[in-house]
């Protein structure tokens, strides 16, 4: 009854203003990763205004024609704030049109997330904090993957709750891709953590970062592989396949621009001068290619975190739907199954 | 059910928490305030010369510390003596925009922080070559506080002129980690080069104070205390002289240029080639020795450069054992990393390409490193006189350049009488 009752209340827009979260944010990280990379955090030196003006009337030409690191700065700003009002809209299409406490309690979390990230940022500007920054830098990705979670979670396949008809309910493959999913944040945080290196660590502070950072991505790529290989042999259903196989590819796409970062930014490792290749490469600072492949490669991580989480969610839905016995979170799934037996 | 399906992921909980506290402890969370390091590594040296310092060593480190700062301020407020001449060496202005932290504003408005944004990172807040990134880099990035620079067009020892560290700069170093900065404007790069002359004078005048103090007695033990007015003035003006006697060569600098003489006529042509090729085998420029028979740079390959043969003998018996025991503890210095003879088939020339630039690196050797400068004469000079002349020079940088082109499985025959030798 509930769910019949549900059903006749149906919007699409719940879910399209998730989807469109997610799309709004993806650009918000990467704008903020190009802040770093131009080191423009203080470009505006005042906060929530911008140099006196309110964030929304501060001349769009100073903006769009004044410094770069004015530019991407502002913009960022102007995104974050875009970003809270598209999650506002988000939680109000949740209130009107969606019956589950757990999702108008999840809306909430999100207004509060974008929030606090917003805060992080003032606050990184305010107290000229670069620790901050990092921080920021590691709740932004959070706040991504949780935007793709509520896409999924305000999908029509989550509402549907058809269960998968081959699920491996035996092969621990939800315990798999929420290792895959704690994995890609540890990894982001490590990637946060060389990143933003203070320039009074020692040579030491930041080889153990490389170290970590390096170790970190050869077992994410390990377990990555596991899990593709699992998707390949066990054909747990294209809601599960196609975004592990797409996190299969793009996790090697990352190990690239991983090795591309540190080339474009320090030159070529370990080759020395024996090879033309190394020998001739000139690093050249804040040139487009090493802003952008630096970049992307920030950007890629949230990528990773982002579709990591919704494979995982996909996971732990199917398992439940599949094995009611075998629950693996109380509160959310128990109540989803609640809901889809009345 | 509920409850042993729960209890299974408290342990997991409990590790994956106790994993990201160990990164982030192990890793770091806050940043100290930025400041300038003592030359720890140095002092060391000077005390194992003059015997154990015991309790005098922290207190000799922190008056040290006290007169740089006196003289010289801190990474987020340089300010200059009025020593004779620093003023010409080192702009204040420049100073100012390239100190501060990263992105910061002054009161005009203006951006500073360039040294810090740009630099700091492999180059170290002290112009010490070790920037958290140092480790990874070979070559290591160039410590400046010896005041000895590989790549500039003055004779000796001087320092480089503002013009050769700006090439530097505006070039980068092809093969090595150290960016061109061509994106940035004049003006800021004026006042990067400055930032960098201001870190080698502060770091020679460091060194000079720690062999001065070094040999104080124990009843002399502050060098210079500033708060103490009555000794101000002596103190100060031996201090003063030391800074004069290193600004001094900053000064002379530019006009000890090493002289650049015009090709001779012939130059690059098959005969020149030919010839430079008889001098780069030959006796008195011997480049085959280290640069190796094809010039692959597969000579001596067991040399160190200067920065490293300071603190490590690698001829000692047991000299690894004991930079180990010095410096290993503290990282004080870099581990010691062999330097190669440069592979001169590649036409990757790091100090640049042009004939000038080689004319300087041959006139006057790569100093810091094993490289030598070639023995030259006077055009007037008499013939027995074994030295080459300046045209010599010119032939042996024509082969160099034409080395790229040259066939390396079927090298050119030495002259007759080289190859006995070998």
């Amino acid at each position: 009854m509930k769910l019949a009752s549900s059903q006749s209340e149906f919007s699409p827009w719940p879910h399209r203003l998730a989807v469109l979260l997610v799309c709004v944010t993806f650009p918000l990280i990467w704008v903020g990763g190009l802040v770093t990379t131009y080191d423009a955090g203080m470009a505006v030196p005042d906060w929530p205004t911008t140099y006196g003006y309110n964030l929304f009337l501060y001349p769009w030409q100073t903006w769009i024609l004044g410094p770069w690191d004015l530019l991407i700065e502002h913009g960022h700003r102007l995104l974050g704030a875009l970003t809270g009002m598209i999650a506002l809209a988000f939680t109000a299409a949740v209130l009107r049109f969606d019956q589950r406490k757990w999702m108008r309690w999840a809306a909430f979390a999100a207004v509060v997330l974008v929030i606090f990230q917003g805060l992080l940022g003032g606050a990184r500007v305010l107290l000229d904090a670069r620790t901050l920054a990092m921080i920021h830098g590691c709740v932004g990705p959070l706040f991504f993957a949780f935007a793709a979670c509520l896409a999924v979670t305000t999908s029509n396949w989550w509402r549907r709750g058809s269960a998968s008809e081959n699920w491996p309910t035996k092969a621990r493959f939800a315990g798999l891709t929420v290792i895959v999913a704690s994995l890609a944040y540890w990894q982001l945080i490590l990637g946060a953590q060389v990143r933003h290196m203070p320039v009074m660590a020692t040579p030491m502070d930041f080889r153990m970062a490389v170290i970590f950072h390096l170790v970190m991505a050869v077992t994410l790529l390990v377990f990555v592989s596991l899990l593709v290989r699992k998707t390949i042999r066990l054909k747990p259903g294209p809601a599960v396949r196609q975004p592990v196989l797409l996190l299969g590819l793009i996790m090697l796409f990352q190990i690239g621009l991983g090795v591309g970062t540190w080339v474009v930014k320090y030159g070529w490792p370990l080759l020395g001068d024996s090879y033309a290749m190394s020998a001739q490469y000139l690093v050249v600072n804040e040139s487009l290619l090493q802003s952008f492949i630096t970049t992307l490669h920030v950007a890629t991580g949230s990528l990773i975190l982002a579709i990591a989480a919704v494979v995982c969610l996909r996971c732990l839905r199917l398992q439940s739907l599949a094995a009611p016995a075998s629950i693996v979170f109380i509160g959310l799934m128990s109540q989803t199954r609640w809901e889809v037996a009345r | 059910m509920k409850l042993s399906k729960r209890r299974k992921w408290i342990p997991a909980g409990y590790i994956s928490s106790g994993l990201l506290l160990a990164t982030v402890m192990v890793t770091g969370c806050g940043a100290p305030d930025a400041d300038f390091r003592a030359n720890e590594a140095y002092l060391t040296l000077q005390e194992n010369k003059v015997g154990e310092l015991g309790t005098r060593r922290e207190s000799i480190k922190q008056n040290i510390e006290d007169v740089l700062t006196g003289l010289y301020g801190t990474p987020d407020e340089p300010h200059l003596l009025s020593v004779d001449g620093l003023s010409d060496v080192v702009e204040i202005e420049n100073l100012q925009i390239a100190a501060g932290p990263t992105g910061s504003i002054d009161e005009a408005g203006a951006r500073r922080g360039l040294y810090r944004e740009h630099c700091a990172h492999c180059h170290g807040i002290t112009g010490d070559g070790r920037g958290p990134t140092a480790e990874f880099l070979n070559p290591y990035p160039r410590d400046y506080r010896l005041g000895v620079y590989k790549f500039k067009s003055t004779t000796g020892k001087m320092p480089p002129t503002r013009d050769d560290l700006k090439k530097t700069l505006v070039e980068g170093i092809p093969g090595t980690a150290m960016p061109s900065f061509r994106l940035l404007n004049g003006f800021e790069l004026d006042a990067l080069v400055d930032y960098v002359r201001y870190l080698s004078i502060r770091g020679e005048t460091e060194r000079a104070l720690i062999d001065y103090a070094v040999e104080l007695e124990d009843d002399q033990n502050v060098l210079w205390n500033i708060a103490d007015e009555a000794q101000q003035t002596e103190a100060k003006e031996a201090v003063e002289e030391m800074v004069a006697d290193v600004v001094a060569k900053y000064v002379a600098a530019h006009d000890n240029r090493i002289p650049v003489p015009a090709p001779p006529e012939n130059w690059e042509t098959a005969e020149s080639i030919a010839r430079g090729r008889e001098l780069f085998a030959g006796p008195i420029a011997n480049c085959i020795k280290c640069h190796g028979l094809t010039a692959l740079g597969d000579g001596v390959v067991n040399d160190y450069d200067d920065w490293t043969k300071e603190f490590f003998d690698p001829n000692a018996p047991g000299g690894r054992e004991t930079f180990a025991e010095l410096y290993g503890s503290t990282h004080a210095v870099m581990k010691p990393r062999p330097i190669r003879p440069r592979n001169l088939r590649m036409n990757v020339f790091r100090g640049g390409r042009r004939p000038v630039d080689l004319y300087w690196r041959l006139a006057n050797g790569i100093v810091g490193t094993p490289m030598p400068a070639v023995p030259i004469k006077a055009e007037d000079a008499p013939e027995e006189d074994p030295r080459l002349v300046s045209d010599d020079v010119w032939h042996i940088i024509a082969y160099v350049r034409n080395l790229p082109y040259e066939d390396i499985s079927e090298p050119a025959p030495l002259p007759k009488y080289q190859r006995k030798r070998h």
